[in-house]
């Protein structure tokens, strides 16, 4: 038996067996449940094993957006992150795959009873990819230039200025311990330091980390060819546990079509960013691929300009969320891959306080008909900004016009690319409605900002969503997020469609893929079977 | 005199095209500091990036400076990504330059024999075969030959990559193996034009009266095409040609795309949607200048093919 347990146990490091396939298999060998999970527990924690050594040491992946920049703490664009952050910088607090913040460089951490003030306990040992040594002087650096509160201000604006708002001083008092103080306690701060732009720098390399970055992380910066790929090696001195892949080669492929054929011909071990579920149709089938699906995220919605024209008449706004069919769009956009939403949340561990509001407006194109009669605008033209980089909202903007022409609104469409989006309907705010996905997670407080692009101005949410963040209990606090949730849907302040889920297709000899679409994708984990 | 007055002229369109490139790349809808800040974006920060990129100063004084960096070898920096745009053009051009010249090798080794074989034989059923190939050839678009080629030599027989490229650096014949399938997409279907052009030029010249005489000095067919043909047919394909080969260095975007290349086409692409101004000003600059040089070495080209031309 003895034997037995050694080859089985040797097949689960080397990656042929997955723990519970171990686990069956030590069992029909005649082990009791506690010796088996003894095994289990010496042949290692989470996944494969810390031991497992995969069959290729380099994995290639398929990426449709490259990174503008290599410092997620002053560009906002998302392949930054989902690259580089756990990977080759690490934070304080990192996201697990379902959306939950776990440990990062800060092994715990403690919250005085008044919610105010977090310690962190950072881990021992660390060194960054150049060699010195890791402290509490290097998150205090970061976080102080991140939040603004040094005298030397970052160079550039911090993308995500607003996760700092809370923060009001930064304590380093010892080399292992890293003290915040919060003006107020804020539920969702420690949430949003697994953001990219909540990265440890070193202030040695942090000048020049746009083109050459320097972390802590599993993995070491390789080589950015522009244009084409950028690669990374693994980190042999991690503090923490080594990535068991040696090399990750992140390559930009831009068209669906040349992304797929890479695929097919060997050129890339994974699509880590599928542009569209038609994309993985021809996958499915083959039985070399696996299709993987995340969790939903992001938030699909028809924007209203609130306080513009007809669109400041609540009715108005209703009619046109009841014209939306969830099960169109979501067959049309998404072949099904997607969860219907009716409020500013979707259903995964990163917003806890979802709750499914699809029944306030329904789809009723006759109702619809009613309340545009009642408001007065039996004759309603719209304009319709349609950013055209964005498949589903090419494909959103049909099925929308259709939809109002139904219920007796015309669209007017106005197609521009995201930056052109960007300028004229984010910033300056110059449309009526538009199809936007809105991916970040936890970005509910925008709705208690009167200026955002929706110009949405209720002082009652505006209250609770302050109260929420501020709520120390779960319950309290998810209850006030509830009535939120509610009254957005009950003022119909936007169209609210569906959250995707992102697909990712790999070779079936990738193992431990990290399918998510909210945290970033971490690689110390994959490997080949 | 002339090839000075054409120096000249040159020299004015260069500075014409400088000033149109700048305007046109300026009055493009977005901003950069907008892409840089994405949906976190808001009036105040935008700003204070405006002042750090620099585009809070007045549009004459940035196009005197950029322009008069160029004049120093100084292309700017990229906006977005922060590093020097002259290194990465060059990157590019090792890349794209090599693509766009065997694109044109291939095209020129396939339309050569064709054209001439199907302009002395038109009236045959072998030269008409020709015409009819070449005509379907101008039908399929680069791209779509792209996708034929990577379906077959990629996906089937696994020969050569579906794309991507190698760094000369690295592995030269990787690099060219890269190159091969791109080339060969845009090679054939410019072939394919240039086909059509020799072929024509072909049957006029044979009409000519220079021809008539040499055959009836005893010449056959052949070689009076050889000797005193070839030569007055080619003014008005080298005029192509010439078209087609900043056609190939600008047309490449597509097919860069397609095979993911890391070329200017793909740079272009990317400068644009990130609007990042400058990377985009020096690029559409360089296609401009190649061009305008282009068409001035075909010029001059006509006076070494027809001694007439410079006689005049």
């Amino acid at each position: 038996m003895k034997q037995g347990v050694d080859r089985l146990t040797r097949a689960f490091t080397e990656g042929r067996l997955d723990r519970r396939q171990l686990l069956v298999r030590l069992l029909v060998l005649g082990l009791s449940l506690p010796a088996a999970a003894a095994v289990l527990e010496a042949c290692g924690g989470n996944g494969g094993g810390a031991s497992t050594t995969s069959k290729k040491p380099k994995l290639i992946l398929g990426f449709t957006q490259e990174p503008t920049s290599l410092d997620p703490t002053i560009d906002a664009t998302a392949s930054i992150s989902t690259i580089l952050r756990d990977n080759v910088y690490e934070g304080l607090v990192r996201l697990d795959p379902g959306g939950k913040p776990i440990p990062g460089l800060a092994t715990r951490w403690e919250t005085s009873s008044d919610g105010r003030t977090i310690t962190f306990h950072l881990a021992q040992g660390v060194k960054w990819h150049d060699g010195k040594p890791f402290s509490s002087a290097d998150v205090k650096f970061s976080w102080d230039r991140a939040a603004g509160l040094s005298s030397t201000p970052a160079a550039k604006p911090n993308p995500h200025k607003d996760y700092w708002k809370p923060v009001a001083s930064i304590e380093a008092p010892d080399a292992n311990t890293v003290k915040v103080n919060l003006t107020t306690y804020s539920y969702n701060w420690l949430f949003h330091m697994t953001a990219g732009s909540a990265c440890i720098f070193s202030a040695a390399t942090q000048p020049t980390n746009a083109t050459a970055p320097v972390g802590t992380g599993p993995f070491k910066f390789v080589g950015w060819n522009k244009g084409s790929s950028l690669t990374l090696t693994r980190n042999d001195s991690y503090w923490g546990e080594k990535a068991k892949l040696k090399d990750l080669d992140y390559r930009f492929i831009t068209d669906a079509n040349g992304m797929n054929n890479a695929l097919r011909a060997g050129d890339i071990d994974v699509i880590a960013q599928v542009s569209g579920p038609e994309q993985a149709a021809s996958f499915k089938a083959d039985g070399g691929y696996r299709v993987l699906e995340a969790d939903p995220v992001g938030k699909v919605m028809v924007s209203f300009n609130n306080t513009k024209g007809a669109l400041a008449s609540q009715k108005v706004r209703r009619a046109i969320a009841m014209a939306i069919d969830h099960k169109a769009w979501i067959d049309g956009l998404y072949a099904g891959h997607a969860v219907p939403i009716g409020s500013h949340a979707c259903p995964n561990a990163g917003e806890p306080y979802y709750v499914d509001e699809t029944g306030v407006n329904p789809h009723d194109p006759t109702k619809a008909r009613a309340l545009l009669a009642e408001a007065g605008f039996a004759n309603l033209t719209l304009r319709l900004s349609v950013v055209t980089d964005f498949p589903y909202a090419v494909r959103g903007g049909d099925i929308l016009t259709s939809a109002l022409k139904d219920i007796g609104i015309t669209v007017k469409t106005e197609g521009t690319q995201f930056a052109g989006w960007l300028k004229g309907t984010f910033l300056a705010g110059d449309y009526d409605m538009t199809i936007i996905n809105h991916v970040e997670e936890r970005d509910i407080a925008n709705w208690g900002n009167p200026k955002y692009y929706w110009h949405y101005d209720n002082a009652q949410v505006q209250k609770w969503l302050t109260q929420a963040d501020a709520e120390v209990d779960d319950t309290k606090r998810n209850d006030l997020y509830a009535k939120i949730l509610r009254q957005l849907a009950d003022d119909a302040a936007g169209g609210w469609v569906a959250s995707p889920k992102a697909l990712f297709i790999a070779k079936k000899s990738v193992e431990n893929f990290p399918a998510s679409a909210i945290a970033p994708l971490y690689m110390g984990n994959v490997y080949f079977s | 005199m002339q090839v000075a007055i054409r120096l000249g002229l040159l020299g004015l369109s260069l500075i014409a095209a400088s000033i149109l490139v700048f305007g046109a790349t300026n009055l493009l809808p977005g901003d950069p500091a907008i892409v840089i800040l994405g949906t976190s974006a808001t009036p105040d920060s935008v700003a204070q990036l405006h002042h750090q990129l620099g585009l809070d100063v007045p549009l004459w004084q940035r196009y005197l400076d950029w322009i008069g960096g160029i004049l120093h070898g100084d292309f700017g920096t990229s906006l977005i990504s922060h590093s020097e745009v002259g290194p990465e053009i060059v990157e590019k051009l090792a890349v794209s330059g090599p693509l766009a010249l065997l694109g044109i090798a291939i095209a020129l080794a396939v339309s050569l024999p064709l054209g001439i074989l199907a302009g002395v034989r038109h009236r045959h059923w072998s030269g008409a075969l020709i015409s009819a190939l070449s005509l379907g050839g101008i039908a399929i678009p680069a791209f779509w030959a792209g996708l034929l080629l990577v379906t077959v030599f990629s996906i089937q027989l696994r020969l050569l990559p579906a794309g991507g490229f190698t760094d000369w650096s690295e592995d030269p014949l990787l690099a060219i193996r890269g190159l091969l399938l791109p080339a060969l997409a845009l090679g054939l279907v410019q072939g394919a034009v240039l086909t059509r052009y020799i072929r024509s030029a072909v049957i006029e010249v044979q009409g000519e009266d220079f021809i008539r005489t040499a055959r009836a000095k005893g010449l056959t067919r052949w070689q009076a095409l050889r000797r005193h043909g070839l030569r007055n047919a080619a003014i008005p394909v080298v005029t192509v040609l010439g078209i087609q080969l900043t056609a190939l260095l600008v047309g490449a975007i597509v097919i860069e795309n397609v095979f993911f290349l890391p070329g200017l086409g793909r740079l272009l692409f990317q400068s644009v949607s990130n609007r990042d101004l400058v990377t985009v000003q020096d690029l559409v600059l360089l296609v401009t200048a190649t061009v305008l040089v282009v068409n001035f070495l075909v010029d001059l080209s006509y006076r070494f093919l027809d001694p007439r031309i410079s006689a005049r």
